[in-house]
């Protein structure tokens, strides 16, 4: 139950953030909260919350935003099954270990959907999406998963 | 492994169910839960014009911030009758000078309406502005700013409508060369400040920082509204037509008060 409350809280919180404060973004990109909670979910908890929790957003932002129902829920959910896989292999309290799979998982989630996209022709480009703004999102979520894994360390009185 | 196969699966499946005409939709719930979600971006249009007016000027009261409202939007339409059609009015003037008869280019009416909200992920350039069915938008409905073309509205709930922008791949749009009067279709590239112009033919005598505005043929968009500059010229000898960039003269990144124009 806990577990279901503070998940509930972290999403809206999320989704406030990158509708009310994020906004469009223009030409110099924006981050993705989104996947960033699902990432470091999967980075804390594992690839079963990870998975359920990238389902569920993604499902979240596709019956809110999307043109096709599952687009997201797909994507997000590879990717905290993802995040969730690598820290069960590696050392979980390395920071740049965390940022090398931000910035992989963000590539990944351009790349899914633009292929997604592109397969429900939804759009042309494949290789297009990876141009700076998939890149420039990644830049941003690394910089800010570093920024909450500080701060974090900070709470907890450690820093690595 | 199998439990990410089985939510792959699922996800998929869903996919294809929403995908086809007339299958599985979302549009009850959103016409229902829309209002949360555009209340929130609002809050920060709010937030901003607060701060804003709080430095500027505390003194100010509500009938002068209401009457500089009114007249930022009518500034506002102004500039975009002045961009739009007035340019093109005196570019299609000099060619219609010989011609007798002529007949007088129809404006359009202009509805004020706010961006409530932007997807949260970036990947579809859409928006979600404040009028819906009940304020009378209409399916492909054009929308405008000060600045130039938008794009149109593609789904309409009660209060919200959601509003495709040049810049989504999607979009296509009747363009004309201002200068040499060459056609094309311009079509969005999913990237934020550029589109492409498509099926213009190697002969035609396009530079760059021409402006390119509707054309109105199809009859969706309506003639002469700017929708922005030429910013690159290629010409692959493989091709049949030039490869054409247009950046648009609409700022994407920072919509706020936009008109849709009612026919």
């Amino acid at each position: 139950m806990k577990k279901l409350a503070v998940f509930a809280i972290l999403t809206t919180v999320a989704f406030v953030i990158q509708v009310a404060v994020v906004g469009g973004g223009g030409k110099w990109g924006r981050p993705d909260f989104l996947l960033i909670l699902v990432v470091l979910w999967g980075w804390e908890r594992g690839w079963k919350e990870g998975l359920l929790v990238g389902f569920a957003i993604g499902l979240i932002n596709d019956i809110f935003f999307s043109p096709l129902l599952g687009l997201n829920a797909f994507s997000l959910s590879l990717i905290g099954y993802l995040s969730g896989e690598i820290r069960e292999r590696v050392y979980q309290g390395n920071v740049v270990l965390l940022l090398v799979t931000m910035g992989v998982c963000s590539l990944l989630d351009g790349f899914t959907l633009s292929l997604l996209s592109f397969l429900f022709r939804l759009s042309s480009l494949v290789i297009g999406r990876l141009t700076y703004l998939v890149l420039l999102t990644a830049l941003y979520n690394c910089g800010l998963a570093f920024l909450i894994f500080l701060a974090r360390s900070l709470w907890r009185g450690k820093v690595y | 492994m199998a439990y990410l196969i089985g939510f792959l699966i699922l996800s998929f499946v869903l996919m294809v169910v929403s995908g086809f005409e007339g299958g599985l939709s979302t549009r009850t719930v959103r016409e229902k839960i829309y209002l949360p979600v555009g209340s929130l971006h609002s809050a920060r249009l709010h937030l901003q014009s607060w701060f804003t007016e709080l430095s500027g000027s505390l003194q100010e009261n509500e009938k002068l911030r209401e009457e500089n409202r009114l007249l930022k939007r009518e500034l506002a339409e102004s500039e975009f009758r002045e961009k739009s059609y007035y340019q093109e009015i005196i570019a299609s003037n000099q060619r219609l000078k010989k011609m007798l008869g002529f007949k007088q280019e129809r404006t359009h009416q202009l509805l004020p309406a706010e961006v409530t909200a932007y997807p949260p992920r970036s990947f579809f350039k859409v928006v979600f502005i404040s009028k819906g069915e009940r304020e009378g938008m209409k399916r492909n409905m054009v929308v405008v700013n000060a600045e130039g073309l938008v794009g149109r509205i593609v789904e309409i709930y009660p209060h919200q409508s959601r509003v495709l922008t040049i810049l989504d791949e999607r979009s296509k749009v009747g363009v004309i060369d201002q200068r040499t009067r060459d056609l094309a279709i311009l079509k969005g590239k999913g990237l934020e400040g550029v589109c492409e112009l498509q099926y213009l033919l190697k002969k035609a005598p396009i530079e760059v920082g021409d402006e390119v505005v509707t054309s109105g043929v199809g009859g969706l968009f309506p003639k002469g509204i700017l929708v922005g500059t030429v910013s690159h010229i290629r010409e692959n000898p493989h091709r049949l037509f030039l490869e054409v960039e247009v950046t648009p003269t609409v700022n994407f990144g920072r919509l706020e008060e936009l008109f849709v124009i009612k026919e």
